[in-house]
């Protein structure tokens, strides 16, 4: 189907989709945006109207009420370790799978296949449990790794939905010529050095969408330090957003500042990569 | 094609490379370890732990009680309920969602005006987290003070009296629509996706033999698109039926658990309640399992099925 060839009619129609459907997504978060700089009292007044004045009362309020600092401190922490660590394990062991040849390869391979069909919310439970009894036997043993109300069970959990990273780095791996780690090799690179070196480089494109594709999850993700992180000094930016609205309820110009304050720097990350994010997630989701 | 694409062109495993297997488990070890430790583990504990009633983390307290659980749940007009709110959402993403997306692919693949713009708007709201979507609505859809009760009494009309949110009956599908909002740019991402892989030439001839718009993509684009679309649905369907935080930060499952999904409903039971109830919210949790497992391979069935019809 070419557009200009359509008939002026349908042109015009499909541009009226277009333009609402652009509207209900941009009108919402224009909303919040400048809502979060009016007063309670124009909120108030005229819930719609623009701000007489600009006033970043809210949102300076709103940072401290909620404590940002801390929400995006916890967010960071266990966004990036979380990524770092599936990323690291998920390469090594894709090219362990890639390139080695021994008995249990095609097994292992079908063992991590089982977790693409596993959907991860259905096993609060007995993942809750598992990280409990961990979580006494080191308190029963005397470590000092708590595991429970810790962002180390929320990280421990994530670093387990490796399936899709191994599956996808793996393809990317088999898909490059073999020849260039036999050249390596012959100048004297041992194992590690090929992987890291030659290998690693050479599969940047796969590892930067799985990159992409687990950091927008577990940022936004919001079941699991539900179920682990009880303790206020912990929560995450959608749990701090969470009970900042119980919290306030009256005041509604401060709940549409923090709202503000927890959306704009992904839309604002989003507006400069748009392209790699775009990529990153919809390659990451067609692999399934 | 997708299935040598998974596999990386080969259903055998390595084609080339060396033969030192314990260098391989060493490479293979960590994420071995985390995997089976904290899904396997888990994986296997739904299976184990939804035919008993444990409640505590000591095994001694570890009780089978057969198949006591799934007997609870038939009778359990809320665990209904729940799956009625789920398979509702999975039907109107489907229809709705896969829809929309479709066709606003096509639109936008056609090279409309401004088309990369639309298109990185209707992605926005998929970075977003899903907590900050489900206040923001809940200030939009406020009787009081929202736009949307606010525009319809501006064209003289009443939102329900104590907003949509509270209503026990259009709760569900505002829910819905929230969540289709939020992910049909997504969709519509992966069918431009699979839009770009279909060669030129195949729509340039069928145009130079005289084929409209219309039957091009009909006849054409649509059935060369189906393995997408399979991949689409079957995402969108699993995503449906998980579906987790839009309700519990719009309704909280309520009014009187009328807007309950299966999720929602294994949360509140299994880890959010007063009185947890393991072992019966696992039960559950293993028919969510056994449902989205079953759902994609149904799925996948037809569409070979489909193709086979097609071919033949």
């Amino acid at each position: 189907m070419v557009f200009r060839e359509l008939s002026l009619p349908v042109r015009l129609l499909f541009y009226l989709f277009l333009v609402v459907a652009a509207i209900s997504i941009l009108y919402p978060l224009t909303w919040m945006s400048y809502t979060s700089l009016k007063t309670n009292e124009e909120v108030m007044l005229s819930p719609f109207g623009l701000p007489t004045s600009i006033s970043f009362e809210n949102i300076v309020e709103a940072w401290q009420t909620g404590n940002f600092a801390r929400l995006y401190a916890n967010s960071i922490l266990i966004a990036v370790v979380s990524v770092v660590g599936i990323i690291s394990i998920s390469t090594t062991a894709a090219y362990g799978l890639a390139r080695y040849h021994f008995t249990a390869n095609r097994a292992l391979f079908l063992y991590f296949l089982v977790g693409m069909a596993v959907p991860t919310q259905a096993l609060m439970v007995p993942s809750f449990k598992v990280m409990a009894i961990l979580d006494s036997w080191a308190a029963a043993l005397h470590l000092p790794i708590p595991l429970l109300n810790s962002p180390l069970a929320v990280i421990l959990t994530y670093m387990s939905w490796s399936s899709l990273a191994i599956i996808f780095i793996r393809a990317y791996f088999m898909s490059i010529p073999p020849e260039l780690e036999d050249a390596a090799r012959v100048d004297g690179a041992r194992e590690l050095q090929i992987l890291r070196h030659v290998m690693v480089p050479l599969a940047m494109p796969a590892i930067a969408t799985m990159t992409i594709f687990y950091f927008v999850f577990f940022w936004n993700d919001f079941l699991w330090p539900l179920i682990y992180l009880h303790k206020h000094t912990l929560r995450t930016i959608p749990l701090g957003i969470m009970h900042f609205e119980g919290k306030y309820v009256s005041l509604w110009s401060l709940q549409v500042a923090a709202l503000s304050l927890a959306a704009w720097p992904p839309i604002f990350i989003y507006i400069v990569f748009h392209r790699r994010i775009q990529r990153g997630l919809t390659e990451g989701a067609l692999k399934f | 094609m997708r299935r040598s694409k998974l596999t990386g062109g080969s259903e055998k495993g390595p084609q080339t490379g060396r033969y030192d297997g314990r260098f391989a488990l060493f490479l293979i070890a960590p994420a071995f370890f985390f995997y089976t430790l904290f899904l396997i583990l888990p994986l296997f504990g739904t299976v184990v732990i939804g035919f008993t009633d444990w409640t505590g983390i000591s095994f001694s307290t570890l009780r089978f009680t057969g198949l006591e659980n799934f007997i609870q749940m038939a009778g359990d007009e809320f665990f209904w309920g729940a799956f009625r709110n789920s398979f509702l959402f999975v039907a109107c993403c489907l229809l709705v969602q896969v829809g929309v997306a479709l066709l606003f692919a096509i639109i936008l693949e056609s090279g409309p005006r401004f088309a990369k713009w639309f298109r990185s708007i209707f992605f926005v709201p998929f970075v977003i987290s899903l907590v900050v979507i489900g206040i923001l609505f809940n200030f939009l859809l406020d009787p009081t003070i929202g736009i949307v009760d606010s525009l319809l009494r501006a064209i003289g009309l009443d939102g329900p009296k104590f907003g949509w949110l509270g209503t026990t009956t259009l709760n569900v599908f505002v829910v819905i629509a929230v969540h289709i909002w939020r992910n049909f740019g997504f969709t519509m991402f992966l069918l431009i996706a699979g839009l770009q892989a279909i060669p030129r030439e195949l729509q340039e001839s069928a145009r130079l033999d005289g084929a409209t718009s219309w039957q091009l993509t009909t006849r054409i684009t649509v059935p060369l698109l189906r393995e997408v679309l399979v991949v689409a649905s079957v995402i969108t369907s699993i995503d449906a039926m998980r579906v987790f935080d839009l309700v519990y930060t719009l309704t909280g499952g309520g009014p009187f658990h009328s807007s309950e999904t299966v999720v929602t409903y294994i949360y509140q039971l299994g880890l959010g309640g007063a009185r947890t109830q393991h072992g019966y919210a696992t039960a559950i949790a293993l028919v969510l399992v056994l449902v989205i497992i079953g759902m994609s391979v149904i799925q996948f069935t037809l569409a070979r099925a489909g193709r086979g019809a097609v071919s033949s």
